[in-house]
């Protein structure tokens, strides 16, 4: 089976196939026989044809494999080459300018007003959140249109807190 | 004697061990978001005390005194955060009829306010950092402080602690802000506005001593602790004994703890924090009146245990050590283990924890808080464990925690464990050449993701993670043939059924 790995931002072509008791993996221009198995839900263990083994561990949202090594991680995205074609076209656009809160939290002060000219970086509300009071500053040059939330309310993560124009 | 536990998470557990190997049975208080938290399923009883805020729950005198009469508790150990240091509590306990697992709310009070115990201490002999010792009643105060004493200076909550409600001001045009977001901040923890102003001590150490006493008079010191690593004023290592204090500072640093504590009659376990500046000299910074986050570090070298201390002497027993029996033995570290990214400042990362495999072997001791499966809440403090490693020396300490923490795995959100393995690789750390702004140093280079996998170790994960997609997509096509094997079995049954 063929798949691209992207990995910090760069494809890498992948080919696994089955061999002996476990795999043949190319990895751009290396090669590896591997076996892997499964130690409980979330834990493998790969070994390579020298006995070298490592132990991750696993976790897949979608083609997002998140593996901890050690005390490291990586992120990983898995891609089948025929579902990629369908899906890249999709992805652009997005909700440019709303700034959303990371966490959740709630709102301590309002530091902007509507209408008001800030400048990347300028602080737009506080949000205290796990005892901690954070600025949420803008993340580009431009106008306020609408603020969301006033002091006092308590926000879920990712819900939206200012419109900048 | 049954104990309520006033508190939530690691310390609760901790509390509630140290009950069950007395034979003291427990009782556990919770938020409505705790019902399934480690400490909850761990006590004999727990009893609800109110919604998630801490106002509305572990905040909440009235709710614990009556759990405590509900459940027919003798005692209440306050942990600590939440009203640990809180006198009113204290007296609360007492007033209902039950035992307060801490010190009296008069030494509570004493040292609760900043100001008023920097005035004692001054009083006692006791070195304190200069500055005011009242509150000051308007921000000129402040400004004309900063004027008189030159920057940089500490504006810090008259009524604060534990590093929460303080600002370093090092720029004139900062003071103003800096001056009303630690009052905010002081109203909303501590629900006192009131802040002070102190000079800043450069390059400082934070060096603290554990005392202990009883109600008899007695009072011993346990050396001291290693607290100068801190992130937002929040300790994140703790180190005893301190690798810069040797056996004559000791016993100076020792017997002014002393003093201090017997300043304000004190009984039960206590610390006293010092800022200690390059050339040595320390000052008072406060004291503790409870048990201290990094209490582990000491019962590891000492061989005791405070919680135990803290329940005898709580029902009028004498201290079970006298000074000169005391004696350290070896090297101990704690990391706390926070739910936070390092590479983002160590912003808080909530959420569900899908895996986790604790660190254990010789020499590790962990106080988790947490398990796999538990959803760690955004109401309260970050922290999921201590993980804790005693040897012989510090430099097994050290590589005994590298090894701890390569065990240590937790999934599902972010943890300060990639920063801890950082840092105990880190030269500086290692040869004890550190302040208390050196985490904030190193954050550009956490941010880069400090622990970079050689290629190697990158290329296995990539080949497990492309095996593990492969095996996925190939068991999208198996259901269907065991589905058909199933039906032809139950088609098969049934007809033998028939027959």
């Amino acid at each position: 089976m063929k798949l691209i790995a992207r990995y910090e931002d760069t494809d890498i072509a992948v080919e696994v196939e089955r061999h002996a008791d476990g795999y043949r993996v190319t990895l751009g221009d290396r090669c590896f026989s591997v076996d892997l198995v499964h130690a409980g839900r979330y834990v493998r263990s790969l070994r390579l044809e020298d006995g070298t083994q490592y132990s991750l561990v696993h976790n897949r949202i979608g083609n997002m494999h998140e593996i901890m090594m050690g005390g490291s991680r990586i992120e990983v995205e898995i891609i089948d080459p025929l579902a990629l074609r369908r899906k890249s076209r999709e992805d652009a656009g997005g909700e440019g300018g709303v700034v959303k809160a990371l966490m959740p939290g709630r709102i301590v002060r309002i530091l902007v007003e509507s209408g008001q000219a800030v400048e990347k970086g300028t602080g737009l509300l506080i949000l205290e959140a796990m005892k901690m009071e954070n600025e949420i500053q803008a993340p580009v040059d431009g106008t306020v249109a609408e603020i969301f939330v006033k002091p006092g309310d308590t926000v879920e993560g990712g819900a939206a807190l200012v419109h900048i124009d | 004697m049954k104990v309520l536990v006033a508190n939530r998470g690691e310390i609760a557990v901790r509390i509630i061990r140290a009950c069950r190997e007395l034979g003291y049975p427990t009782v556990a208080v919770y938020s409505e978001p705790d019902r399934a938290a480690l400490h909850v399923v761990y006590a004999d009883q727990a009893i609800p005390i109110g919604p998630a805020p801490s106002r509305e729950s572990y905040l909440r005198i009235d709710r614990i005194i009556d759990a405590a009469k509900t459940t027919g508790a003798d005692a209440v150990h306050p942990g600590y955060g939440f009203l640990a240091e809180n006198a009113e509590f204290a007296r609360a306990c007492r007033d209902a009829g039950l035992l307060f697992i801490g010190p009296s709310p008069e030494s509570i009070d004493a040292m609760g306010s900043k100001t008023e115990a920097r005035q004692r201490m001054k009083a006692a002999g006791v070195p304190v950092v200069p500055g005011l010792t009242e509150a000051v009643k308007s921000f000129d105060e402040i400004a004309a402080f900063a004027a008189q004493a030159g920057l940089p200076i500490m504006i810090k909550a008259a009524a604060g602690g534990g590093g929460k409600g303080m600002r370093l001001v090092t720029r004139e045009d900062e003071l103003r802000q800096a001056y009303e977001r630690t009052t905010s901040e002081a109203a909303s923890f501590f629900g006192n506005p009131a802040v002070y102003a102190e000079k800043f001590v450069e390059s400082p150490r934070h060096i603290e001593v554990q005392i202990v006493g009883d109600q008899h008079g007695n009072l011993v010191h346990l050396g001291e602790r290693e607290c100068t690593l801190q992130r937002r004023h929040q300790k994140v290592v703790e180190e005893c004994p301190s690798p810069v204090v040797d056996e004559e500072l000791r016993q100076r640093l020792g017997a002014m703890a002393v003093k201090a504590a017997a300043a304000v009659s004190y009984y039960s376990a206590g610390t006293i924090e010092c800022l200690m500046g390059p050339d040595r000299q320390f000052y008072f910074l406060e004291m503790n009146t409870r048990l201290q986050v990094e209490h582990p570090v000491t019962e590891m070298v000492w061989g005791v245990d405070l919680v135990k201390a803290q329940l005898l002497i709580a029902q009028g027993g004498k201290l079970p050590w006298r000074q000169e029996q005391l004696k350290p033995s070896g090297h101990a570290i704690e990391c706390r283990i926070y739910a936070e990214d390092p590479a983002r400042k160590f912003a808080p990362s909530p959420g569900l924890i899908r895996y986790m495999n604790l660190p254990q072997g010789p020499g590790v001791r962990n106080e988790n808080g947490v398990y796999p499966g538990y959803t760690v809440p955004v109401f309260y403090d970050p922290m999921l464990s201590k993980l804790v490693c005693h040897s012989s020396t510090r430099a097994d300490a050290i590589e005994r925690m590298k090894r701890a923490l390569m065990e240590y795995r937790i999934q599902g959100i972010e943890t300060t464990i990639p920063f801890f393995t950082f840092l105990m690789n880190h030269p500086d750390f290692r040869a004890a050449r550190f302040d208390t702004g050196f985490i904030d140093g190193l954050l550009p280079q956490l941010a880069l993701g400090p622990n970079r996998l050689d290629r190697e170790r990158v290329d296995a994960a990539i080949a497990a993670a492309a095996i593990l997609a492969f095996e996925d997509a190939e068991r999208v096509q198996l259901p269907a043939d065991q589905d058909s094997q199933w039906k032809r079995a139950g088609r098969e049954e049934a007809v033998r059924g028939g027959l």
